[in-house]
């Protein structure tokens, strides 16, 4: 079986103490090295990403690997190709690994399942993002200097993951890997949009009043509120949605110590946040950015084994 | 030429005896203590088995006409007598749903000549669509005993009523797949920190419960015969409990894997746990584990639903509801019921036969689960399930003390079996049909 991360958990313990390593020195040279010269990358995108799919293929890239989108054929009930197939001509045609897009929660357990091709989930459904947790967790390790080979490396931290937490694939896999690693997660969002704490581990719980979820955390994490879920639901105002979970200069400060707020990026300002948190020094997510890239590559070194 | 099965505790279809069965001309013609054999006679020692009727599934999927089917009704037949099933109903929900006299009689014709006795189910809507009723006065003319839009709920209250109040006029059983649509969802699997953790959306117990209710009062409005298949939620059981007390005609039905697997079995993403109604939580499985034992349920019923791979394979929202079962039945809602720790069951079944191969509490527990596999789904078809001179010669054999094995999925060519790799306790060793050993494993 070869590699995959599928989900956060595949990297803990020892492939994220790793990875964070690799992603810290790559983040302080200035010359990157070709590591995976001779590899490929398929790139399989079921729902359209064009900012993902360009950072997977730059990171790929950047290492000197190559990257292919491949397409699947037929994606609906049909007796056509089947991923079964996809993955079979993929492994044929001498790809890698598999990165992997889909707009369905769980496919690339499927995928895994299916096959020993090595997979990177690039984001399914609501279900997970695990590349983008792992590097918002390398940034905050970094930041609150925290060893991530110990076992309870966050222990003591906490962190708000504010939004429609429900439809979100990074606050589950950031919820789940912070529990991981000890710290403590409050999901915050009105009811429609929260999610069972449970699921994600004992040191999660959930809370619809944005002042108590906040107050005394290290790090607020804002989601990207999309406009579409809010007009589903019983928060047809984005005012009244505003009014209780925008983040803005007055919450942050009630909340007492939160040393970083974040954000997994593209920020509605104004939206999520106001002008003066996007300006504020603890708004990290151009960092996040950044780490995000060197994560991205460390993963794929891990991936293939070349870490 | 004679067969004799000799040796066996017998369940006569309302208790256990110590017996000897013989058949002849596809017909039972002596059940005694002792019948000693004659030569040319087929000997089949049933010491430390149990020999029964014939099981009745009262929910099984033949998929004819069907849409790329891998598994055909004669190979299904073939699976459900590997299974001790010698009559089953055939869902309606077929390419073709079964909605007129003609579809009805062309399934019956299908149907005719496979190994097991098949009963055509009815939809109760056109199309199976829940907005037209059939034609009940043909359908029954036709010969149809047993309306299901299975596959769906019958949302509409006024046409579940239309439907109770022919099965009043005519006798025959409304079966509902109880689902409430809006309370259900596009949900895949239970509601459940499984589901969550997906991401995956989930259906409460109540996306059941809540249809229940509205049908049981429409059975009070009406004086119909309804019988509520695959119950996976606690609050149904209760429900119609408490309607039997009223005295209203009301039947339900439990699956096997209902009994056994959680919905932790989808933890990993496996599109073979799809199934509806979903795998529920362990509490609730072991909440019907004790109502089967308690006698609540008529029937265990497989939901046997085959799936080729080109419907299965596919992410969770596409993918096919359903999951295969119907030859590993019988071993799945005992290695269940086994897992219930002893205690006190009502004796009602295991008194009078020392052949049994097992102490009381099991005795017991064996004799209600034999009993919801032949006379149970037959009370509910109305028809009768003995063990008598003059009952047809389908009889099976059980080894209640099989040790756990991995049952072979193998016998199915559709790939969706969710017991790879469990162990299960107990097994059919034989089956006759018509007086002719059918199945075979081990009898001689
Ligand atoms: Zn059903």
């Amino acid at each position: 079986m070869a590699r995959s991360l599928v989900s956060v958990l595949d990297v803990v313990p020892t492939g994220l103490v790793e990875i964070a390593g690799r992603a810290g020195e790559l983040l302080r040279s200035d010359r990157v090295l070709p590591t995976l010269t001779g590899l490929q990358f398929a790139g399989l995108f079921l729902e359209a990403s064009t900012r993902t799919r360009l950072a997977f293929e730059s990171a790929a890239k950047r290492l000197g690997a190559g990257f292919s989108l491949v397409e699947q054929k037929s994606s609906s009930i049909s007796k056509g190709e089947s991923f079964r197939d996809t993955l079979e001509t993929i492994r044929a045609t001498g790809f890698d690994a598999v990165i992997i897009r889909s707009p369905w929660s769980g496919l690339p357990l499927q995928l895994r399942s299916w096959s020993d091709l090595a997979i990177v989930n690039g984001g399914d459904g609501s279900r997970e993002h695990p590349t983008q947790a792992i590097g918002d967790v390398i940034l905050m390790a970094s930041h609150f200097k925290r060893d991530l080979a110990l076992r309870d490396a966050f222990d003591g931290l906490a962190v708000a993951i504010v939004g429609d937490v429900k439809h979100s694939r990074v606050a589950r896999s950031l919820a789940t890997l912070v529990d991981r690693l000890r710290g403590e997660v409050r999901l915050v969002g009105p009811p429609g949009m929260l999610a069972d704490p449970r699921a994600f581990g004992p040191r999660v719980s959930a809370t619809e009043d944005m002042a108590s979820g906040v107050a005394g955390v290290d790090a607020v994490y804002m989601l990207r509120v999309q406009r579409e879920r809010l007009a589903q639901g019983e928060w047809a105002s984005l005012n009244s949605y505003q009014e209780r979970y925008q983040l803005n200069r007055e919450r942050l400060a009630e909340s007492g110590g939160v040393q970083l707020v974040m954000h997994p990026g593209p920020v509605n300002r104004g939206v999520e946040l106001t002008d003066e948190i996007f300006a504020d020094h603890r708004f990290v997510a151009p960092r996040q950015v950044e780490v995000g890239a060197a994560t991205r590559m460390a993963v794929l070194e891990w991936i293939t084994e070349r870490l | 030429m004679r067969l004799v099965a000799t040796g066996g505790s017998v369940f006569d279809g309302s208790k256990f005896l110590d017996a000897d069965v013989a058949i002849e001309d596809g017909r039972i013609v002596e059940v005694a203590n002792s019948i000693r054999p004659i030569s040319g006679d087929t000997v089949l020692d049933c010491r430390d088995r149990v020999v029964a009727r014939g099981f009745v599934d009262l929910h099984t999927h033949l998929r004819w006409p069907g849409d790329g089917e891998l598994d055909q009704p004669e190979g299904i037949s073939a699976q459900a007598l590997a299974g001790g099933f010698c009559t089953v109903v055939a869902m309606a929900n077929t390419f073709e749903p079964v909605d007129s006299p003609v579809r009805f009689v062309r399934a019956g014709e299908r149907y005719r000549d496979l190994g097991v006795r098949v009963i055509v189910a009815s939809t109760i809507t056109k199309g199976r669509e829940g907005s037209e009723p059939v034609d009940y006065a043909a359908m029954a003319e036709a010969g149809a005993m047993f309306f299901t839009d299975d596959g769906s709920g019958v949302q509409r209250s006024d046409l579940m009523l239309q439907a109770l109040a022919a099965s009043a006029r005519y006798g025959f059983v409304v079966a509902q797949h109880a689902q409430c649509n809006d309370l259900f969802g596009e949900a895949v699997l239970n509601q459940s920190v499984v589901a969550e953790r997906l991401g995956l959306p989930g259906a409460p117990e109540v996306a059941e419960s809540a249809m229940v209710a509205r049908d049981l009062e429409l059975v009070k409005a009406t004086a119909g015969i309804l019988h509520v298949m695959h119950v996976s939620a606690r609050e149904t059981v209760g429900l119609v409990r408490q309607a039997r007390r009223e005295g209203m005609r009301v039947s339900m039905e439990v699956a096997p894997h209902h009994l056994l697997l959680t919905d932790e079995a989808a933890a990993g993403a496996d599109t073979r746990y799809k199934v509806n109604p979903p795998l529920r939580s362990n509490a609730t499985r072991m909440a019907l584990v004790n109502a089967l034992a308690r006698g609540e349920f008529d029937a265990v019923a497989t939901d046997h639903a085959p799936h080729p791979p080109f419907r299965k394979e596919q992410p969770w929202p596409q993918a096919a509801f359903g999951m295969v079962g119907i030859a590993e039945a019988f071993s799945v809602a005992w290695t269940a019921l086994l897992g219930l720790p002893d205690g006190p069951v009502p004796t009602a079944f295991a008194d009078g036969s020392k052949r049994l191969p097992l102490d009381r509490f099991r005795g017991e527990l064996l004799g209600r689960l034999i009993w919801s596999l032949t006379a149970g789904p037959s009370a509910v078809l109305g028809e009768t399930c003995t063990l008598e001179l003059g009952d047809p010669g389908d009889l099976v054999i059980l080894d209640p003390n099989a040790a756990a094995s991995e049952v072979p999925t193998r016998l199915y060519r559709s790939q969706n079996s969710p017991y790879g790799g469990i162990d299960l306790s107990g097994s059919v060793v034989g089956v006759t049909r018509h007086g002719s050993v059918v199945v075979d494993r081990g009898l001689e």
